[in-house]
């Protein structure tokens, strides 16, 4: 009986002990444990010498999860100073993983930000200066200078920089080279508009050849499609819908606020982009039925299925399109600039790598970023498909030949236009997407709908700033 | 039963002699104190994953702080603003309103088909094991997995359901725009969690029914009643308060669904299916707006704290009358 209960008690505090060490053990992955470092009065500044990291320091990045993630994760293992573990979160958790970690001033070492989170980082401190570290330790006279600015600085035009250009990015039009090459889809077209059947240049011209490709029956311009791009505007979806339809309004002429005075109501639900909206709406009916919902992965396979003819997305998936093991179309696609209008402007995208201020290994991270940011390193990353913001890069043989779109690219970055990046952008983008993608689906007024972005957005920015834009 | 006796009062002199023997070494172990000392690890648990975070979060509604913005400066306190600036603010009430057309509807269905099929099934058929083994399945799977494939099947273009509304069966030559179609996109939702629980409510269905008493419906049938007078007199009345815990536990538990509703439709179209938890959501983790965030969960959990007591009490006075 005493035997009996003696293992009892040890077997049930043995369970509950067990428990607790379980339950209290975090995970494998540094998010979420906090560290010491008490909160910084202002942005941590990084030392412009940094000592170099021994090869048993452990590194994290944090990503979204597209090709050039994948690609980051391959190159990091090259590196020879530290083991470098690169986190892809999907798109929808990009922005809320690296602020909750920041909360818990914890996380990843280095994180890649997009251009609109440099605000909300710099403001709550959450990542290191790099300025004067950037003069000691990067080409910065080799960097495309938007990328520069777009990627790391804040507030604009402050010359203060939080980030390093580590992906250039902007949109382009792939497209089925076989359709409009074929004969009888040319001579149907001739038919019907009286013009030979070419590569739209402007966007009045896409719609005709997208909506010529929707009308004509499959039997004879073999798809059943004109074209697809992420149309997807739930908060799930961040900045999709936004990003594909700002291109277009900035080509009609369009604005979407002015950055100096923070107005938004009169530019945004200008007649302009009225007629870029009611566009945008015309060109949503010539793809696949129910796109509404269309994220990057869905106007991959659209292309890659053979069901639209036409598409936009960008650079950073154009390896999804190079495999012809994950994409059936890829010997028939070709790649050109997204088309202008009034303007040629395209979106644009790309990210910065910034050093969290919570990093336990600043100097590592340091060192890691001027290791992936020096030249030898940036023209592996070109090979691998990732796109350099290095002048000297984009100009090499290394990157022009590595894919069939990347000479289109160098032409694309030099016209390329951003958004806002202040702290309230989340709030901004929210209205702006949820609205949108109302309108683009017919489901909305057009001009009720920027009515109420521009309303929104105007009483966002003017609670967040009553005395006006920040100096 | 002598024998009996005495070897159990040989046993208690064994207990007795032993705890002798340990009590000098134990004395300062009192049961009082081993009591506590076997609770103290889960009280400590529960102190510091529901406790804290409940009395720190129910502070922080009372203040303006943004974790990420206002982590230099901390809370600063407000009173009751953010509980007035967010019940007199119409998208509030839009994501109520939002949340019931997502809870009435799916609970409902759920209740009637799942009767029904309970009904059915209170039988024995070959089979019977293998067909609510089956039955049972969608609601052992994770929601995230169930809105992942119902998204691939509710596809306009590509899914299933598109394929045989339009190309089997020719109902319709674009098909149904499930998840981006402001006027179809709830009831999408509702579908999903139907075929999700219905089998929660089947199975406390059948418990209900097998509970009934058989001489009930042998007398009644000695008195030749009819079918539906043995569900209306007998069946009904008895099963009534267990549909209630069901009905009660489903209406909690639609009332804070999340992750079906994010991965499926995330919100949209437009706000159309932006359910509470979501927009909750949409104010922490987003906007990091702390204060807010936490003041609303509170507001969401003092309504369903008073939607669960309204239903308790029915179920206590249909208790009585029975």
């Amino acid at each position: 009986m005493r035997r009996y209960f003696q293992r009892s008690a040890a077997f049930v505090t043995v369970l509950l002990f067990g428990s607790l060490l379980t339950a209290c053990g975090g995970s494998s992955s540094p998010t979420g444990q906090a560290t010491s470092a008490p909160a910084p009065t202002s942005a941590p500044v990084a030392e412009a010498t940094s000592a170099p990291a021994s090869n048993t320091t452990n590194l994290q990045v944090i990503w979204f999860a597209w090709e050039p993630c994948q690609a980051l994760s391959t190159l990091a293992q090259t590196y020879p100073d530290a083991t470098v573990e690169v986190r892809c979160v999907p798109i929808g958790q990009w922005h809320d993983q690296i602020f909750t970690d920041f909360a818990a001033k914890g996380g990843a070492d280095v994180v890649i930000l997009d251009s609109q989170f440099i605000g909300e980082a710099v403001v709550g401190n959450h990542v290191v200066e790099l300025t004067d570290w950037m003069k000691e330790n990067i080409e910065v006279s080799d960097f495309v200078p938007e990328a520069l600015s777009a990627y790391g600085e804040y507030p604009p035009t402050s010359q203060r920089y939080y980030g390093v250009a580590i992906e250039g990015d902007t949109q382009m039009l792939v497209y089925r080279k076989d359709l409009f090459a074929d004969p009888a889809i040319q001579e149907a077209f001739q038919q019907q508009h009286g013009k030979a059947l070419e590569v739209p240049t402007t966007w009045s011209d896409l719609l005709t050849v997208a909506q010529f490709f929707k009308a004509t029956p499959d039997e004879v311009d073999q798809v059943p499609n004109g074209f697809a791009t992420f149309w997807c505007g739930t908060p799930a979806c961040y900045d999709q819908v936004q990003t594909a339809w700002n291109q277009i309004a900035w080509s009609f002429g369009g604005e979407l606020w002015d950055p100096n005075t923070y107005q938004v109501e009169g530019i945004l639900n200008s007649s302009t982009n009225l007629q870029a909206l009611q566009f945008a709406a015309e060109l949503f009916k010539t793809g696949p039925e129910g796109a509404g919902d269309f994220q990057f992965n869905e106007t991959v396979s659209a292309l890659c299925d053979g069901s639209v003819a036409m598409g936009a997305i960008w650079f950073g998936f154009g390896p999804a399109f190079t495999d012809p093991s994950g994409c059936n179309q890829s010997a028939n696609l070709d790649y050109t600039l997204v088309p202008g209008e009034v303007k040629q402007i395209s979106s644009l995208g790309g990210m910065g790598l910034s050093v969290s201020s919570y990093s336990k290994n600043p100097d590592a991270a340091l060192a890691f970023v001027k290791w992936l940011e020096s030249k030898p390193t940036q023209i592996e990353w070109a090979k691998l498909g990732g796109f350099s913001a290095r002048i000297s890069v984009l100009e090499s043989p290394e990157f022009n030949n590595a894919a069939p779109y990347n000479p289109i690219f160098a032409k694309a970055y030099l016209n390329v236009k951003d958004f806002w990046n202040v702290p309230e952008y989340n709030q901004l983008l929210q209205i702006q997407g949820e609205q949108l993608n109302l309108a683009i689906t017919g489901q909305a007024d057009p001009q009720a709908a920027l009515d109420l972005i521009a309303s929104e957005q105007q009483r966002i920015l003017d609670n967040a700033y009553p005395d006006g834009p920040p100096k | 039963m002598a024998d009996r006796d005495i070897s159990s009062s040989n046993n208690q002199t064994m207990l007795v002699t032993q705890a002798e023997r340990l009590r000098p070494r134990f004395r300062w172990l009192s049961d009082r104190l081993l009591v506590w000392l076997f609770l103290s690890p889960t009280m400590l648990l529960l102190l510091l994953i529901t406790i804290f975070p409940l009395i720190w979060s129910l502070y922080l509604s009372f203040t303006r702080y943004s974790v990420i913005k206002d982590s230099a400066t901390g809370p600063v306190w407000i009173g009751l603003q953010n509980y007035a600036q967010l019940l007199s603010d119409p998208n509030i009430w839009e994501r109520f309103t939002t949340t019931a057309q997502f809870v009435v509807p799916a609970v409902v269905i759920e209740l009637l088909l799942g009767f029904a099929l309970a009904l059915l099934l209170n039988r024995n058929f070959k089979g019977r094991g293998v067909l609510m083994t089956l039955m049972l399945i969608p609601m052992m799977l994770s929601p995230v997995v169930v809105a992942l494939f119902w998204r691939f099947m509710l596809r306009a273009d590509t899914g299933i359901l598109n394929y045989i509304i339009r190309d089997v069966l020719g109902l319709s030559e674009k098909g149904v725009f499930w998840l981006t179609d402001l006027k179809v996109a709830m009831w999408s939702l509702v579908l999903v969690d139907v075929w999700m629980w219905t089998p929660f409510m089947m199975l406390i269905s059948l418990a209900g029914l097998s509970a009934v008493p058989r001489y009930l419906y042998e007398a009644a049938e000695v008195d030749r009643a009819s079918a539906w007078f043995k569900f209306r007199h007998i069946t009904l009345p008895i099963i009534t308060p267990l549909l209630a815990i069901g009905v009660l536990f489903r209406t909690m538990d639609s009332y804070r669904v999340f992750d079906t509703v994010y991965a499926l439709t995330g919100g949209g179209p437009g706000r159309a299916t932006q359910v509470l938890s979501v927009y909750i959501y949409q104010l922490a983790f987003r906007d990091f707006d702390t204060g807010k965030g936490s003041a609303l969960g509170y507001i969401m959990l003092i309504v369903i704290i008073a939607l669960a007591n309204v239903l308790i009490r029915l179920l206590l006075n249909n208790r009585e009358e029975a």
